[in-house]
């Protein structure tokens, strides 16, 4: 039980933060090219309910399931974060998949090995992901880098479990 | 983790604090930011109409710069501390990176700390920052030094670092992180010569950084300049101007893609469709995501008639912007480039509805009802276009498609006015040389009609249409050997465009081979199923066998 709510919240804290930092800098990227195309109308914000664009992208060739998702996935993603939205959240999540693979890899006591690993996978796929996503839309591509991505993250922070060695005490006061 | 040598088993570590990274990085991003805008504040010039747009898109230049050094930077430093690892204390000594050896207590000679007070108030750091300087060195006498930065820790963990090594030293600890401290007063002289040369290879640094700093800035101004100079001269259709600023830019910045793909744009519009190849290509291996030189790249390749290979990058540019208008105009020309114009209509329709003050689109869909027959549709289009609000850049195509109406119109007088510039200023665009060519032989200036076509075939040697207006022409000198051997070329070519089947299929039938005629319009109806031509064709069959 007390592994399961470990894992849930690591997951939970990578998730929250790829997803929470992604909006964020959407939206600010969005503000920030409304500023550098100014006065032209730029997207601000995504368009989550997909009204800007009534063109549905051609359907790439899916072999597979697996594939079939993937394309699912990146038209999703491509009609969401339109405009500079698109870079924002891209730069965005990649920051927030890094830092919170960074946390949990430094709170080795708050979190098990198996709990960093499924924290790996998590993020190391979505920056997989998203990097493959700067090639273009290639379902095959987008999911190799994911698969390599998130391999990637759950080896690194698996690494990351290595025998502690005690902090200097600090000085008293600040010099 | 055993180890051979019990003594340099790690005691302590002293790790980078991620709040003085964050704190660094953010400081230098201030500075960094502002010093990266300064270029942009004289480069903004040519393409900013008034002052407040100039601040605004400042403003948001200077935020994207503050934001990118920020992430980068912090980016960066993580990846040096995950790289150089902790400062290691045991008790045979210190060891700073990773990599290092470790420095034996006895070994250090002497040790002192600076303030550092420029570098401070540079990058906006809480005061004092120091470097830790040790001085290490054997029998020899000869001394090296051995650095450390406080800004990378917090200053309780430095503070402690410092007294701890000069606990471990000398035997004193001091209250200040200011020290210098030596074990022997014979290293004294050997000490104040090593700080002069210290700083003597300090000043010259800065002197460096200072030098390769202006340079850098002024660089990037003159890139930034040229290139939004070359964009407002492009804007007037000045192609030749923008050409050499664009070129320019790119010469300085080898790694700028939107220079890159505009240079090609410039190329295109001068008819230099290798270079403009070329650089297109150079641009999207730089960005391998830049819509703008994919769709350029595709539109060159529908005019020489490779429709697989545009089509395959305008989908890419589609399914990565799905909402890119210019994206989907250029898919709405592929339809009407391969026939399929009433795909090509119906998307023209939607497009207009989004965007109605888009001439690019409205141009496309005008097009697409006069080869579907519907005239007065695209008479009425264009007409609910504002003469006045042309851009030059958009006026090239604006005339084209108004001459196509005017022809179909039998304004030849019209159509001859708005052509002739045309066929002047783009000499290797086929569509305006066969344009014109029908205008001479709706003229009877036959001869004038043969040196056009043969211009435009020397332009698209793939291109179905010159040789299709060649075959119009000859039989209406009553050259049917040659009609039918124009038209076998035009078979030959096995062109995409299902609309210039049809006009075989037509040409066919005039001629009196309706078997022919009626296999043509056949396949062209698979494919489209309303083109005119081959509906004629078709329908006069039909009513023939009835």
């Amino acid at each position: 039980m007390k592994l399961t709510l470990s894992i849930l919240k690591a997951a939970t804290l990578v998730v929250a933060m790829t997803v929470g930092l992604g909006l964020l800098m959407a939206v600010v990227w969005g503000a920030l090219d409304w500023m550098r195309c100014f006065p032209a109308p730029v997207p601000v914000l995504p368009d989550f309910l997909q009204t800007t664009s009534r063109y549905v992208p051609p359907a790439a060739s899916a072999a597979g399931p697996l594939e079939g998702l993937a394309v699912a996935v990146m038209n999703w993603y491509n009609l969401t974060f339109i405009g500079a939205t698109r870079f924002g959240s891209g730069l965005g999540g990649l920051a927030g998949a890094i830092l919170a693979l960074a946390l949990v890899g430094s709170a080795r006591a708050r979190y098990p090995a198996v709990a960093r690993v499924v924290a790996g996978l998590l993020g190391g796929a979505f920056i997989g992901g998203r990097l493959a996503l700067m090639l273009g839309s290639f379902p095959r591509t987008f999911l190799w880098g994911t698969i390599c991505g998130a391999v990637t993250g759950a080896a690194m922070l698996a690494a990351s479990a290595r025998e502690s060695i005690p902090e200097l005490p600090e000085a008293e006061a600040d010099y | 983790m055993p180890y051979a040598n019990e003594a340099r088993a790690p005691l302590y570590q002293l790790k980078a604090a991620p709040g003085a990274m964050t704190r660094l990085a953010l400081g230098s991003s201030l500075t960094i930011g502002t010093l990266i805008c300064l270029p942009d504040a004289f480069a903004l010039l040519p393409v900013v109409p008034d002052v407040l747009t100039w601040a605004v898109r400042l403003c948001g230049l200077w935020l994207t710069a503050i934001i990118l050094w920020f992430l980068g930077f912090l980016g960066l430093l993580c990846l040096a501390r995950a790289a150089m690892g902790p400062v290691i204390i045991s008790e045979a000594g210190v060891k700073l990176w990773r990599l290092g050896k470790t420095i034996g207590w006895s070994s250090i000679r002497a040790l002192g700390t600076e303030e550092q007070k420029l570098f401070a108030r540079l990058f906006w750091l809480k005061r004092p920052v120091l470097r830790l300087t040790l001085y290490t060195g054997g029998q020899s006498g000869k001394l090296k030094t051995q650095f450390l930065p406080s800004f990378i820790f917090s200053s309780r963990q430095f503070g402690a670092l410092v007294r701890y090594i000069c606990q471990r030293v000398t035997g004193t600890s001091p209250r200040s992180a200011h020290v210098l401290l030596f074990s022997s007063p014979a290293d004294l002289d050997l000490l104040k010569q090593l700080c002069c040369r210290s700083q003597r290879a300090r000043l010259l640094l800065s002197i460096v950084i200072a030098v390769g700093l202006t340079v850098f800035l002024g660089r990037k101004a003159v890139v930034n300049y040229n290139f939004n100079d070359g964009s407002r001269a492009f804007r007037q259709a000045d192609y030749r101007t923008a050409r050499q600023r664009y070129a320019l830019a790119t010469q300085l910045e080898p790694t700028f893609a939107a220079a890159w793909d505009q240079l090609a744009r410039c190329e295109f519009r001068l008819g230099e469709n290798q270079a403009a190849e070329i650089h297109w290509r150079k641009a999207l291996a730089l960005k391998p995501d830049l819509a703008e030189a994919k769709l350029g790249l595709s539109f060159l390749y529908m005019q020489r008639r490779q429709f697989g290979q545009a089509r395959e990058l305008i989908e890419q540019t589609v399914r990565l912007y799905p909402s890119h208008l210019p994206a989907r105009v250029n898919l709405a020309c592929l339809y009407l480039y391969t026939g399929r114009t009433t795909e090509g209509v119906a998307l023209g329709e939607r497009l207009l509805a989004e965007e109605p003050d888009n001439l690019r689109v409205r141009c496309v869909l005008a097009q697409g009802y006069l080869r579907l027959g519907r005239l007065e549709q695209a008479a009425n289009t264009m007409a609910a276009q504002d003469r006045r609000a042309l851009e030059p850049t958009s006026r090239p195509f604006y005339n084209l498609v108004t001459a196509e109406i005017e022809l179909v119109r039998g304004n030849l007088e019209a159509a001859d006015r708005l052509l002739l510039p045309l066929a002047g200023q783009f000499p290797g665009t086929a569509e305006a040389l066969v344009d014109m060519a029908e205008l001479r032989i709706a003229q009877s200036r036959y001869a004038e009609a043969e040196k056009l076509l043969a211009r435009a075939r020397a332009a698209s040697p793939g291109n179905p249409w010159p040789g299709i207006t060649a075959a119009r022409l000859a039989r209406k000198k009553g050259k049917k050997e040659q009609c039918l051997e124009e038209l076998s070329a035009v078979l030959a070519l096995n062109d995409e465009d299902v609309r210039a089947l049809a006009a075989c299929a037509r040409l066919y039938y005039d001629l009196g081979l309706k078997d022919k005629a009626a296999e043509l319009a056949r396949r062209s109806l698979a494919v489209e199923p309303a083109t005119p031509d081959a509906l004629f064709v078709m329908g006069a069959g039909q009513e023939k066998s009835q």
